[in-house]
């Protein structure tokens, strides 16, 4: 037999030995008429439950990963649930993990861009409308310069912001206080702000070093995902508090103060952050191969059907089952078996022999536990020949 | 008239028609004593057992859903019923003696029609090693080995006698084959033929 191929091989004696195992004979009709001659004064009913339950515990050291599996291996020893599943779920399993921690480190990254997104636009904004207070003015003409300028100039000021901090602090709150004047003057100023003055973040950058340092290091090129446009209806609330704008947890303050109109304005980027980041991948613990990413591609990856082979083995584990269904007919049954794209059988449709009787109903049963790989199509149908034993 | 099958049989049986159910332990008979022969080691034991299952699954007809197959369903009833026996008796029976009744059928098939004295001096010392090496065997791999091993059920059927999924059966199968083999090593029996496949 080949189940016990499918193990330790004793040598050709002992399997030949184990597997004829004889035993002594007896008179079996005599046994049988005892057994009727109890049964015809039996109960039906009468039989412990506990009779008819499984009758052994696992073994001790017996994989739980076999227990739980449907049917890892056909008659034939041949495995349908490969080992390689069971390592793919490990490494969706830890992808999971590292993807979990990607959106925590990216969510970290956009408070803090958020941060600097804020402030860039206040001055910006600012420098657009043109009607400023002369100490305003001065400040907006810094941030044009430095505005204009690469990101490697922005580090440059930033390092030249940390070298002179009481000027880097002044910046930023002069900047606030001409938003504040202009806004009372003109209370809906131009609602969009044109794309090459959004980084303007050295501002913001000034205002907080710390979140500076961190787009720096982890996103250089973040900027290009900053809001272009701004809802100006929050603005008086960014600017009434005068706070110290070198604190960050002053900048995080202003941000929390803000109006829901602006949160609103800031979260699509935010979203379009998180997803060019995750696009990018390297720096964010994702695995930069897409083949290993299975939430995204797994998809891809389903066949439209399942292979010829894999239904042939799927049906080979179960015929065995079906085929004592018709144990005892002349005539093989042809049965129908629709396949499901989650790989569970969808229905049986017996015809042949056995349609009709209740022995269609048993094999309908034993092919209904077939199983294959998911595949993306709709169903898949086949159909199987059960033949009697 | 065609052989009725398991399930027609039951479902007679159900309907109160004994005379099908005889025909249901007729055909079953041998193989549930073969199996609680192996399983309690005494030929006594192995009659009584074989009788109760066929009574005690006479009983539970009614209970018989039919998502397994008829013999299975008796299997399992008939493990059961061995499983409890072992379990009341004391634990005296360490030694595979010469009067084993496994052994005795494979005297008796080794005594017929053979002209190799020594060779059948062989099997039966490979018979009583194997009966020893599957004694030493916990119950659920040796009622494991015995179902697929020597009674031949497929793994999906001792899957079902044991309510385990098929993949459990493969693994209990094959640790008890390889226990076995190291004991039939120990014992100076070297695989022969089909050698390197563990």
């Amino acid at each position: 037999m080949n189940d016990r191929r499918s193990s330790s091989d004793l040598g050709s004696s002992a399997e030949a030995t184990l597997g004829t195992f004889p035993f002594p004979d007896r008179d079996w009709e005599n046994d049988a008429r005892a057994i009727e001659a109890r049964i015809t004064s039996g109960l039906p009913g009468s039989t412990d439950a506990l009779l008819l339950a499984a009758p052994l515990p696992g073994e001790a050291d017996e994989p739980s990963a076999l227990s739980a599996t449907a049917t890892p291996l056909t008659n034939s020893g041949v495995r349908t649930q490969s080992l390689a599943e069971l390592a793919r779920r490990s490494v969706e399993k830890k992808q999971a993990q590292e993807r979990q921690m990607a959106r925590e480190s990216l969510a970290l990254a956009a408070q803090q861009r958020a941060r600097t997104t804020q402030s860039g636009e206040q001055s910006a904004l600012t420098r657009s409308n043109g009607t400023v207070t002369n100490g305003a003015a001065a400040s907006t003409a810094r941030v044009n310069h430095v505005a204009s300028s690469s990101i490697a100039q922005d580090r440059a000021a930033h390092s030249k912001a940390k070298s002179f901090p009481k000027v880097a602090l002044a910046l930023p709150a002069l900047a606030l206080a001409a938003a504040a004047v202009f806004w009372f003057r003109h209370p809906e100023p131009a609602p969009l702000l044109s794309n090459e003055v959004a980084p303007a973040a050295p501002s913001a950058i000034a205002a907080s070093p710390r979140a500076a340092d961190a787009i720096a290091h982890e996103q250089p090129t973040a900027r290009d995902d900053l809001p272009r446009g701004v809802d100006p209806s929050s603005l008086p609330e960014q600017a009434s508090p005068p706070q110290d704008p070198s604190s960050p947890s002053a900048a995080s303050g202003a941000v929390a103060a803000s109006a829901p109109g602006k949160v609103a304005a800031v979260k699509p980027a935010l979203k379009a952050a998180a997803a060019s980041a995750e696009t990018k991948g390297g720096d964010q613990g994702m695995p930069p191969d897409p083949a290993l990413r299975p939430a995204d591609s797994r998809g891809g990856e389903l066949p439209m059907k399942p292979t010829t082979g894999a239904v042939q083995a799927a049906l080979g584990s179960v015929m065995s089952g079906a085929r004592h269904c018709v144990a005892g007919d002349d005539a093989a049954s042809s049965a129908v078996v629709v396949f499901g794209s989650d790989g569970r059988v969808q229905h049986v449709t017996v015809s042949g022999a056995a349609a009709g009787k209740s022995s269609a109903a048993c094999i309908e049963a034993q092919l209904s536990r077939a199983r294959v790989q998911p595949f993306a199509a709709a169903s898949f149908s086949v159909n199987a020949t059960v033949r009697p034993e | 008239m065609s052989k009725r099958t398991d399930r027609e049989l039951v479902d007679a049986a159900r309907e109160g028609d004994t005379e099908a159910f005889g025909v249901l332990v007729r055909r079953h008979q041998r193989r549930i004593y073969r199996l609680a022969l192996h399983l309690l080691r005494d030929a006594a034991e192995a009659e009584d057992a074989t009788q109760e299952t066929f009574v005690r699954a006479y009983g539970a007809l009614d209970r018989f859903d039919g998502r397994s197959e008829a013999f299975t369903w008796i299997y399992r009833i008939a493990v059961n019923l061995s499983l409890n026996v072992i379990r009341a008796r004391k634990p005296n029976r360490k030694a595979v003696s010469a009067d084993d009744p496994r052994l005795e059928g494979v005297l008796v098939e080794t005594r017929a029609g053979s002209a190799n004295p020594l060779g059948d001096s062989e099997n039966r010392e490979l018979g009583r090693a194997l009966c020893e090496g599957m004694d030493l065997l916990s119950d659920t791999l040796r009622t494991t080995l015995i179902l697929v091993g020597v009674d031949g059920l497929s793994h999906a059927q001792a899957g079902e006698v044991l309510g385990c999924p098929e993949g459990t059966v493969a693994w209990r199968v094959h640790e008890a084959r390889k226990k076995l083999k190291v004991f039939l090593v120990e014992r100076g029996f070297t695989p022969q033929g089909e050698e390197g496949a563990a």
